[in-house]
């Protein structure tokens, strides 16, 4: 996943990724299921990437604002 | 002797309904705290954005005060950055005073802006310096021009945009911190940008913040995530600036009333002692 160009919040969401190996398996088994379709303008993983996201958020809310004045 | 007997029964079985009404209400009340605990953060599949995170605001608990270096740093985000879209109708120069700044700092902070003044004595409208008493200057005249100069998408105000959004300072930090690539099959259009805390996840405003953007007066280290943070924490005390004000009188009142509480105990028992302790008799 592409983490937030921020020089702290992006290295905490990277190391906060491994522990949200399953959402991220669903999301890339989703892209690579859509890369199948060609014609269907309207296929898409943002319900995945959103739980993705949010499994991240859970790992990374408190280690950054500890990083933080 | 009858209609004693009745009389008694009749406000010993109240005491008991009463009781146990009081127990069902708790229950219900626990029940209801419950669901809303349990409900207000989760992410339904029906959602098309992401629930924030719950930070660890510095004022986050009842006895905690805003950090008030944060919100002299957040006003310095808002005027060299947010300020060129967003207006802060609702903010003057003199509600700071004493806040973030010293009333001198904000004197000579609001003399630097022009501001329209009028009708003099001939009925003209003239310009002259800020006074402390002047509201933060608008970006736009009005929400037609702010729409016509973004690409049709209105800027909020953001006095009070903290207690308008849902999850508060959490969604406006992650929001600022939260631009991404929008996901396989996403497409944005240009003038849009993929933010997954925005609901509907495309959003007209570009990613406002950058690293080392806004150079601290206290030598803070301006990461975007330091600068979100503190803009948070200055919108949060713009939307409340009684807030402080409202903890410390809250612990007050929770200190007296716990206080009178104990006396008020003590006279409650005293008062139903011969209630509780009497005793009836029926004679033949």
């Amino acid at each position: 996943m592409e983490t937030s160009e921020c020089s702290i919040k992006g290295p905490i969401q990277k190391e906060c990724a491994s522990g949200c190996g399953k959402t991220w398996a669903a999301y890339e088994a989703c892209s690579e299921r859509i890369s199948k379709l060609v014609d269907d303008e309207k296929a898409n993983c943002l319900g995945q990437f959103l739980e993705h996201v949010q499994c991240i958020d859970k790992c990374v809310a408190p280690k950054l604002f500890a990083q933080l004045n | 002797m009858i209609i004693n007997q009745l009389i008694t029964t009749n406000s010993d079985s109240f005491v008991i309904v009463f009781a146990k009404l009081l127990g069902k209400l708790a229950l219900v009340g626990t029940g209801l705290v419950g669901t809303a605990i349990a409900t207000t953060s989760t992410t339904l599949l029906s959602d098309d954005f992401v629930q924030p995170p719950a930070y660890p605001w510095n004022h986050r608990f009842p006895w905690q005060s805003f950090d008030h270096a944060s919100i002299r740093r957040g006003h310095q985000v808002y005027t060299q950055v947010c300020s060129t879209c967003h207006s802060l109708n609702l903010i003057s120069y003199r509600h700071l005073a004493d806040v973030a700044y010293t009333p001198d700092e904000l004197k000579a902070m609001a003399g630097e802006t022009m501001v329209q003044d009028g009708p003099d004595s001939e009925g003209d409208m003239y310009e002259r310096k800020g006074l402390i008493t002047d509201f933060h200057p608008k970006p736009y005249e009005n929400a037609n021009a702010a729409r016509f100069s973004n690409n049709g998408a209105l800027p909020p105000d953001l006095s009070l945009v903290i207690k308008a959004r849902g999850r508060h300072e959490d969604y406006v930090f992650s929001l600022l911190t939260g631009y991404v690539e929008p996901p396989a099959g996403v497409k944005i259009v240009s003038g849009q940008y993929f933010n997954p805390y925005f609901p509907g996840t495309k959003i007209a405003m570009a990613p406002p913040l950058s690293n080392g953007m806004v150079e601290f007066d206290d030598g803070t280290e301006n990461s975007m995530s330091q600068m979100s943070k503190d803009v948070s924490t200055f919108l949060a005390w713009a939307s409340e600036p009684e807030h402080d004000e409202r903890k410390k009188l809250g612990m007050k009142i929770i200190l007296g009333l716990g206080l009178i509480a104990l006396p008020m105990f003590y006279w409650k028992r005293l008062k139903w002692s011969t209630i509780k302790s009497r005793k009836i008799s029926f004679k033949e």
